[in-house]
């Protein structure tokens, strides 16, 4: 445990932030645990905003350069998973404004490498024999859902991953994206309701 | 039977967020309220709902087998070859360039000051200095008394030997 920092500070009940205290001290094998627990949720987050399964895992890779660089000066005001997610919507955008300059042809996640990015749903369909019609039908379901979010600007975008599938809370989206969780609510309402208009034909 | 139920834009917009369960209590009871008298909006309601479970067909990705690896090695080399840009003096460095910039604007601002007034605001002693080559000359300008005479001395050459001469005589005399 860690006692230079006040013990009345809420954020040293993050399992996350202890990890990275102890990177501070220069604990390396905390360094790889917070790797370990953070590498599939960025890739997951760098593929649905950029689409590109080499440059999701390039931006990973510098967000987590960029954690263990800045371990020295660490004080925990914030949950990590904030820090963190917020370290990825600036290399997020920084690499969407570099894509828009160099007017980049986007790759498609299969034309990627061997040692690549790969989907859980590749990987359960290696596993699993599903019958190849309904893989087709949710193939195609994902494809309409995919372009749905597509359409979404990349702030909507973004508060809609981080709220689907990290689960913050409204307060935690806004610390992240440093808006206000008004501002949050108003654009995950935008956000659904044009979901909800692009999706409807879709919905059994 | 449904009754007919006004859903404003206000409401509408609480939606979702009655959906993540992010609306104070006071909120919730007002939309649950819309949502039991209205079909309209409990349709709509449904629809966000069904639409964002949608959202469980995208695929979660995973990172290659080697990204661990590969990023403990490239911190370790960031390690041997340190980013300029962490270490102590550029951050300190950096903190003060808003002070610095301040200090540097200010002596700008006073270098070109005091350009401008030396070179077009005329002071009293400039105007002594440089009125200085005739103020040296001064008691032998004063026997000239008016300028008429100097220019008809300087454009009249007889006038000039005349005085030579009459100069001349005096001091033979003497």
């Amino acid at each position: 445990m860690v006692t230079t920092t006040s013990l009345e500070n809420p954020y040293l009940r993050d399992p996350d932030v202890q990890l990275m205290l102890r990177v501070r001290e220069g604990q390396e094998e905390a360094f790889g645990e917070l790797v370990g627990r953070y590498q599939n949720r960025l890739v997951s987050l760098f593929m649905h905003l950029v689409g590109d399964a080499a440059v999701a895992e390039d931006l990973t890779q510098e967000a987590f350069l960029r954690i263990y660089r800045a371990r020295n000066g660490y004080e925990p005001t914030a949950k990590f998973s904030t820090w963190i997610f917020r370290i990825a919507q600036n290399l997020a955008s920084n690499s969407r404004r570099t894509k828009g300059r160099r007017k980049e042809v986007q790759l498609k996640t299969t034309e990627s490498g061997p040692n690549s990015v790969r989907p859980h749903e590749q990987l359960l369909k290696e596993k699993s024999a599903l019958m190849p019609a309904r893989l087709a039908d949710r193939g195609e379901l994902q494809e309409h859902v995919r372009l749905a979010i597509e359409e979404l600007n990349d702030r909507q975008k973004l508060a809609l991953l981080l709220h689907r599938f990290e689960e913050m809370s409204y307060d935690d989206i806004a610390e992240t994206m440093e808006l206000s969780p008004s501002a949050v609510k108003s654009l995950l309402s935008r956000a659904r309701e044009s979901l909800r208009t692009k999706l409807e034909p879709y919905m059994k | 039977m449904s009754k007919l139920v006004r859903i404003t834009p206000e409401i509408r917009s609480d939606f979702v967020a009655y959906l993540d369960g992010e609306l104070d209590e006071q909120s919730a009871e007002r939309i649950e309220s819309v949502i039991a008298q209205s079909n309209v909006a409990r349709n709509d309601v449904e629809l966000l709902a069904q639409t964002y479970e949608l959202l469980d067909v995208l695929p979660q990705y995973e990172a290659s087998a080697e990204f661990t690896e590969q990023t403990i090695a490239s911190v370790r080399l960031s390690e041997l070859k340190p980013d300029v840009r962490e270490a102590e003096w550029y951050r300190q460095l950096k903190q003060s360039l808003p002070l610095l910039a301040l200090m540097l604007a200010l002596i700008g601002i006073v270098a070109v000051c005091y350009l401008v007034t030396n070179r077009w605001v005329t002071t009293e002693a400039d105007r002594l200095v440089q009125d200085l080559p005739v103020i040296e000359q001064l008691d032998l300008y004063s026997e000239v008394e008016t300028i008429e005479f100097l220019e008809r001395m300087v454009n009249d050459g007889k006038l000039l030997e005349e005085m030579k001469s009459q100069a001349e005589d005096a001091g033979g005399r003497r």
